[in-house]
């Protein structure tokens, strides 16, 4: 019996030791933290995205009983040229956009970073105005300047003689003029963030450098670059993010055919529009497995690339 | 039965007494239109035997538009003063939100107590389940006939000739031409004499103004908004139809279709009425003067009136030069639409009904045509004289009795048929071919159309 009672109790006090040690290393508000962070997340994303999953394999209309489809969704993906189209028009926005936007975002950054902190700050607050300004507002200034007949960018090239470009009534040009316009609406972020990163780069590094004869561009290709990848990184996962998921620009100032016909639009129009909401949540899915292949593509690209 | 000492129903004392204060309201507030007296003289005998009041709270989801809001604040106005224990409680939403919450807010049980909807936004799903059914409620569907333009009981397929919604309006888009008056008197045109589209193409040309270097100065006649509907209207000219209700399936790509779409296409690039990159705003190049003519619907004619004041006349599209039969597909109806909620909240259902009643009576609607050219639905509205008083009335009639007794509507199940626009301005931008783009409406419309009919278990 004592045998039993003292094995009994060595037990007790293992657990109660195991619990003390947890509870020490993982403390009650912290957990409450986590948990309120957890049923956020849960409700916020896992259900919502639980949900599109299950909708992909139905056909609903909000009213009606789902009827499962099974995987018919996804074999309609796979031969429907809207969905190709999109998918073009998306990658074509994304790549044009982030590439364009970061290359103006560093350079300004760098131009800004040889200036006085006050001028900077004066500076980078001007160009952020376009980010606060409410969506709508950018769209209608922006459809304004591009205005076939007086307009103001048509005016200013008639002054030059040259001609006048229809802009958003044209198919090779409405993409286009969405993304200068999404450039400009994103461009003062992306230079805050890239500013930061470059006046962290130590002054003596660069001096370094310069004492060794490296030139303007080596000391920015050698040195500054390296150690602001992961704030370039960053940028571009975000802008990735945010390209794929754009919409507003595309729903108020949509060009002609499916020429600004992005992945999100078509998701929208499916959902909302021709109530074929298992479709829609279908095109969303690919999307996401888009996103997330493009997202870890270029993590996995610049990872071991990081030097400090 | 002593039918003097009779109590009054409650509902009749709410349709007379609506009446009454529609019409006192209106002879106080729009001395123009003039006010029978037998409405007058109904609210006094009913006054007399009064039922208990309805204890009631009504909400409108409507779309948020300065002449719906205007209508709307009117005769919330007007029913504050004969149902004091009910309160109207106004929800506008733009068109955009409206369209997108509306059936996921009906499928939570959360819309509104009376909703605003357009037809076209319910044809993919049972309407029945959606809204609570109306043909008893409004007297049958024979009462309803009569008192509203039959055809527009056609824009939705519901189940057993029920039915579910009260048509309101109509902008009539691409059944009406909206005319600057002064280009083409310039020109001496007599759209009067408009025969048949021929005609009018012919008579644009004059119109139209392009320099020596081969620009665009001056267009005469758009077609872009909403060319789908020219598209279906001119098939049913040729005697032909882009959807076959029988079979279920969409036949665009067919002998009909290709000349219909042809015929748009010439418009641009054969008879240059407009190019498609020279117009950018309808409204603004009309203001400009730089456009004479587009087709968005008798609706428009109010707006560049109010806005921009300019000289203009409203023509009902005339036929295709090949046409063997008169039809316009009108777009789709604005209408009200009750909650099925209210078949268990018998006070709120009937404070409901009496608030439609009020948007719906004669005054009611003529309260629109102080600001709206587009087409009421009540051919009653248009019989009563007072019509010509108002500022479009005439206007509006003219387009209202011009089109819907030619008027049809295809029967399909597709909601919003958006692709097919995208696909006719794809050809008429000359990026697809047209016969590849009726081809393309074909697929795209059946794949909605069957998807649909799986959820309706056709």
């Amino acid at each position: 019996m004592e045998d039993t009672a003292h094995v009994t109790n060595f037990h007790v006090t293992l657990q109660e030791r195991l619990a003390r040690t947890w509870l020490s290393r993982y403390s009650w508000l912290g957990m409450a933290y986590a948990l309120v962070l957890t049923v956020f997340y849960t409700v916020m994303f896992v259900v919502p995205f639980g949900t599109a999953i299950w909708l992909s394999f139905h056909n609903w209309d909000y009213i009606l009983t789902p009827v499962f489809v099974g995987a018919r969704n996804f074999a309609k993906l796979v031969g429907d040229p809207g969905f190709w189209m999109a998918l073009r028009v998306t990658v074509l926005f994304s790549v044009v956009e982030i590439t364009v936007a970061i290359s103006l975002a560093l350079l300004l950054a760098l131009a800004l970073s040889h200036l006085r902190p006050v001028f900077q700050y004066t500076l980078l607050a001007v160009y952020n105005l376009p980010v606060i300004m409410p969506g709508v507002v950018s769209v209608l200034l922006w459809r304004w300047l591009y205005r076939p007949h007086g307009g103001a960018i048509n005016a200013f090239l008639e002054t030059f003689g040259l001609p006048s470009q229809p802009f958003l009534h044209s198919g090779d040009q409405a993409l286009w003029s969405i993304t200068t316009m999404v450039i400009w609406i994103f461009l003062g972020n992306s230079s805050i963030v890239l500013l930061a990163a470059i006046n962290e780069v130590p002054n003596s590094l660069l001096e370094a450098a310069q004492l060794d004869g490296a030139n303007a561009w080596q000391r920015f290709r050698r040195v500054i670059l390296p150690l602001i990848q992961p704030a370039l990184t960053y940028q571009v996962v975000t802008s990735i993010i945010g390209t794929v998921q754009l919409f507003e620009p595309f729903q108020l100032m949509p060009g002609p055919g499916h020429s600004t016909r992005t992945l999100s639009l078509y998701t929208y129009q499916l959902g909302f529009e021709v109530l074929n909401l298992g479709y829609g949540a279908t095109v969303s899915i690919a999307m996401f497995i888009l996103l997330l292949s493009a997202t870890l593509f270029e993590l996995q690209r610049r990872r071991g690339s990081w030097e400090y | 039965m002593n039918h003097g000492t009779a109590r009054m129903s409650r509902r009749d004392f709410l349709q007379a007494s609506t009446t009454a204060a529609a019409g006192i309201l209106l002879a106080a507030c729009a001395p123009q239109v003039e006010v029978e007296t037998t409405s007058n003289e109904a609210a006094e005998d009913s006054a007399m035997d009064v039922p208990a009041q309805l204890e009631a709270e009504v909400t409108v989801w409507h779309q948020d538009w300065d002449g719906m809001n205007r209508i709307l604040e009117w005769a919330t106005g007007a029913f504050a003063e004969i149902e004091l224990g009910v309160t109207v409680n106004l929800q506008p939403i733009g068109y955009s939100d409206l369209l997108a919450k509306l059936l996921p807010s009906i499928a939570t049980g959360n819309e509104g107590d009376i909703n605003y909807l357009y037809t076209d936004w319910v044809v993919a799903t049972d309407i029945s389940q959606i809204f609570l059914e109306i043909t008893e409620l409004a007297g049958g569907r024979k009462a309803l006939e009569e008192r509203f333009f039959p055809a527009a009981f056609t824009a939705v397929d519901a189940p057993e000739g029920k039915v579910y919604y009260y048509p309101y309006i109509s902008g009539l888009s691409d059944c009406v031409l909206v005319l600057n008056t002064d280009h083409f008197a310039a020109e001496s045109v007599d759209w009067e004499q408009w025969d048949d589209l021929g005609v009018v193409i012919e008579d644009c040309k004059k119109v139209t103004k392009i320099d020596a270097s081969g620009q665009m100065t001056h267009a005469s006649w758009t077609i872009k908004g909403m060319m789908n509907y020219y598209v279906q209207t001119l098939m049913y000219q040729l005697g032909g139809s882009p959807y076959d209700q029988e079979t279920a399936t969409f036949t665009y790509n067919s002998e009909e279709g290709v000349a219909a779409l042809q015929f748009l296409h010439d418009i641009i690039h054969e008879h240059r009425l407009f190019d498609w990159d020279f117009i950018e705003n309808i409204f603004q190049d009309m203001a400009n003067g730089i456009l004479s003519m587009e087709g968005m619907g008798s609706w428009t004619y109010s707006v560049v009136v109010n806005q921009y004041d300019l000289p203009v006349e409203a023509v009902v599209m005339p036929n295709h030069p090949d046409a063997q039969e008169r039809v316009l597909v009108p777009s789709p109806i604005g209408s009200w639409a009750l909650s099925r909620r209210l078949a268990d909240e018998a006070d709120t259902l009937e404070a409901a009904i009496a608030f439609i009643d009020l948007i719906m009576s004669v005054e009611g609607q003529q309260q629109a045509m102080e600001f709206y050219s587009g087409s009421l639905m009540s051919p009653a509205v248009y019989a009563d004289p007072r019509i010509e008083e108002t500022k479009f009335g005439s206007v509006s009639k003219k387009c209202a009795l011009g089109v819907w007794p030619v008027a049809r509507y295809a029967g399909h199940h597709v909601a919003n048929p958006a692709p097919a626009v995208r696909e006719v301005e794809r050809a008429l931008i000359n990026e697809i071919g047209v016969e590849e783009a009726l081809a393309n409406i074909d697929a795209q419309m059946q794949e909605l159309e069957d998807t649909a009919l799986e959820r309706l278990g056709r």
